[in-house]
């Protein structure tokens, strides 16, 4: 909406329920990704690892048994058979005895634990070459002998690091890709709820012809849609249904209505009847005339609040139609001594409306002052715009409505009990409230102490069509 | 003047041709739409007087196969849509007034007569309005009574013009409402006549010949007879 801040609109987006949901569609896709990815990494690993260690054992295994067969000293030999033999460059085998040393690696590695049965070394090596790493398996004999088989990890450090890579790089593209898919799929909810959430405010605005954009995908959001649509066809039938009766009740109630005025007042011409039935028959005519008033005020209401009168809406200037009211009332005001400031901005203040029912509302409100002001009261009408409203606000120092009867006032047929006396149909105010309902604002009814304020605050900007 | 009226409620008709024969009109009645678009296509009316909703054959309806077939004779509608849209569907069809019942007598003569005569008032461009010794011009916003100049506020300018524009001819408070107000709701009329009586004490008050007259039962004239 216009008007708004950024961070309200970055607000309600992180409250949306889409929004959430592609926060929730992330994580879940950059976990099940992590997991996968570590996974295949360890697997990778250790299975590297259990290779080298087969290799180690297989060679530990034929030591063990020619040291079974030919005694210790045998190994010295087997050792040196062992590395020609063998087309692995990555194996590394010492058997040490006393100070004799043999094998293809020298001197004994210091950090060689004999306790231990597996461990990882690294060994320092000239020539600007990068360190040794070996997984070592050692086993002790008595006399200070003891045996190292050793296998050069540099394969596995090279899985390992490719496995990192790969695993990071893929990560980071998961992540990418699962933070566009979630914006996608928020995007696509939201465009699909914007074509829902659109028709439903326009439709609240009054334009009850609108319908959701149904796109014939078939799918869940065009099921809503249909069915939002099927509903508002629908009310739409059953307004037509009212507003047809109603017609027809206008016209069936005005022509005998009609009928029995003309009558009446065909009598009142007749030069044969006293001054005093004839004052009857005008006291019926008024009644007639009531009855037309108060019907046709429950249909203004009716149709203002269903906010489908939008149609007569037109650029309108709410200066000129308060200076009109006023200007009408001015003569009887003068004649009821009543005191009046107008508080009216130079600058003409336009706004969007229905001119006809506005004017009433404004008619209505300046009326109910007049009439419950007594003589030499004082009326106050004011104009102003407040952002995206214009405020007309009109007040005496009447005797005013009770505190409690202040929220009943703008129903229909209210009247505060005392003023029954006074002419009126008591849908004065609650067509005011239709109306400020209709151009999306409202009307305020606060003690001005003595007396009434009632202050109307209607939209400027409402979207007609 | 020659009228016809197409209305279907036979008492409501009896009564308003009643009322127009007294006043001196002759009368034919059809009480469907279709006798009425018959009648409006066989005969020349001076004016029509057609209700909104008759069988056979819509108001609206009727009025437009008129207006096609180039007719163009004025058209009262006579409604009980009273709403202002339902009065602007009556106008775009081709209506040239609208009247809502229940109604006065007083005003439905008074808008005959002023659709009767609209045609030669209201076209002409003048600027310069003339009753007896009341000018009023238009462009300067003066009004003058024989040689003292008489002030007017904006709407009461208006009043007068209005009245003006149609001398000799009934003017009802309804009439006044719509066209000086723009008001098409019925607010309090007594209100016009408070209008009236401070117009009628600056244009009549300090002279010997009154000008604005109340016409009882219907509204105001302004004329330089005698009523």
């Amino acid at each position: 909406m216009p008007g708004e801040s950024l961070s309200v609109k970055i607000k309600s987006a992180l409250r949306s329920f889409s929004f959430r949901v592609g926060v929730l569609f992330f994580v879940a896709l950059c976990t099940t990704l992590i997991v996968l990815r570590v996974h295949i990494y360890y697997q990778s690993v250790s299975t590297a690892y259990e290779d080298i260690r087969a290799i180690v054992n297989a060679h530990a295994e034929e030591i063990s048994q020619g040291i079974d067969k030919y005694g210790i000293s045998y190994v010295h030999y087997l050792v040196k058979a062992m590395i020609e033999d063998t087309q692995d460059k990555h194996l590394y085998l010492v058997f040490r005895e006393g100070k004799h040393l043999s094998g293809n690696l020298s001197p004994w590695p210091s950090e060689i634990n004999l306790k231990l049965h597996w461990q990882e070394i690294s060994i320092p090596q000239d020539d600007e070459k990068p360190p040794l790493h070996l997984l070592v398996k050692a086993t002790s004999y008595k006399n200070n002998g003891a045996l190292l088989i050793g296998y050069d990890l540099q394969r596995v450090d090279f899985l390992r690091d490719t496995l990192l890579r790969v695993a990071i790089a893929n990560i980071l593209l998961s992540l990418l890709m699962s933070f566009s898919l979630s914006i996608l799929v928020v995007w696509l909810v939201n465009r699909h709820l914007q074509f829902i959430n659109r028709a439903c405010e326009r439709v609240m605005r009054g334009q009850l012809q609108y319908r959701v954009l149904v796109r014939g995908a078939n799918d869940q959001f065009d099921k809503l849609g249909a069915n939002i649509n099927s509903m508002l066809d629908w009310i739409a039938t059953l307004l037509g249904t009212v507003r047809d009766s109603t017609n027809a009740i206008a016209h069936d109630m005005r022509t005998p209505l009609s009928r029995h005025r003309i009558e009446l007042q065909a009598l009142i011409d007749d030069p044969g009847i006293s001054p005093a039935v004839r004052e009857k028959i005008g006291a019926a005519v008024m009644r007639v005339d009531g009855i037309v008033e108060m019907f046709d005020n429950i249909l203004s209401i009716a149709k203002a609040e269903s906010r489908t009168g939008t149609e007569l809406f037109v650029e309108i200037n709410m200066n000129e139609i308060v200076e009109d009211v006023i200007e009408f009332y001015a003569a009887l005001l003068e004649e009821q001594r009543q005191q009046l400031t107008v508080d009216i901005p130079l600058t003409p203040l336009w706004m969007t409306g229905d001119k006809q029912l506005i004017s009433q509302a404004v008619v209505n409100l300046v009326d109910n002052a007049v009439k419950y002001t007594p003589e030499g009261g004082h009326i106050r009408v004011s104009l102003r715009a407040e952002g995206s409203f214009i405020i007309a606000t009109v007040s005496d120092n009447g005797p005013g409505i009770p505190k409690q009867f202040m929220n009943q006032a703008k129903e229909r047929f209210f009247r505060v009990d005392e003023s029954r006396n006074t002419p009126g149909t008591g849908l004065g105010l609650s067509l005011v409230n239709a109306v400020a309902t209709l151009h999306h604002g409202t009307l305020t009814l606060t003690d001005n102490d003595p007396g009434l304020c009632a202050t109307l605050r209607l939209s400027r900007n409402i979207e007609v069509g | 003047m020659k009228i016809l009226l197409v209305e279907d409620d036979d008492s409501h008709a009896q009564f308003i041709v009643d009322g127009l024969k007294q006043a001196g009109h002759t009368v034919d009645h059809a009480k469907d739409g279709m006798d009425g678009l018959f009648l409006a296509t066989e005969e020349k009316y001076d004016v029509m007087i057609v209700d909104r909703m008759v069988p056979k054959l819509d108001g609206l309806a009727i009025i437009q196969a008129l207006r096609a077939s180039g007719n163009k004779s004025p058209v009262l509608i006579l409604s009980s849509l009273s709403k202002v849209d339902e009065r602007i569907k009556g106008l775009k069809a081709g209506g040239d007034d609208y009247l809502t019942k229940p109604f006065e007598f007083g005003e439905l003569i008074a808008r005959i007569e002023a659709l009767v005569r609209r045609g030669s008032l209201e076209q002409s461009e003048q600027t310069i309005l003339k009753l007896d010794d009341l000018e009023m011009n238009l462009l300067t916003r003066v009004v003058k009574r024989g040689s003292s100049l008489i002030e007017l506020k904006n709407k009461e300018f208006r009043l007068l013009e209005f009245l003006m524009r149609r001398p000799d001819q009934v003017v009802t408070r309804t009439m006044l409402l719509e066209g000086v107000w723009d008001f098409h709701f019925s607010p309090n009329t007594n209100l016009i006549d408070a209008q009236m009586s401070k117009l009628r004490q600056k244009v009549d008050k300090d002279f010997k010949k009154q000008l604005i007259h109340t016409v009882r039962g219907a509204g105001y004239k302004i004329s330089a007879q005698e009523v």
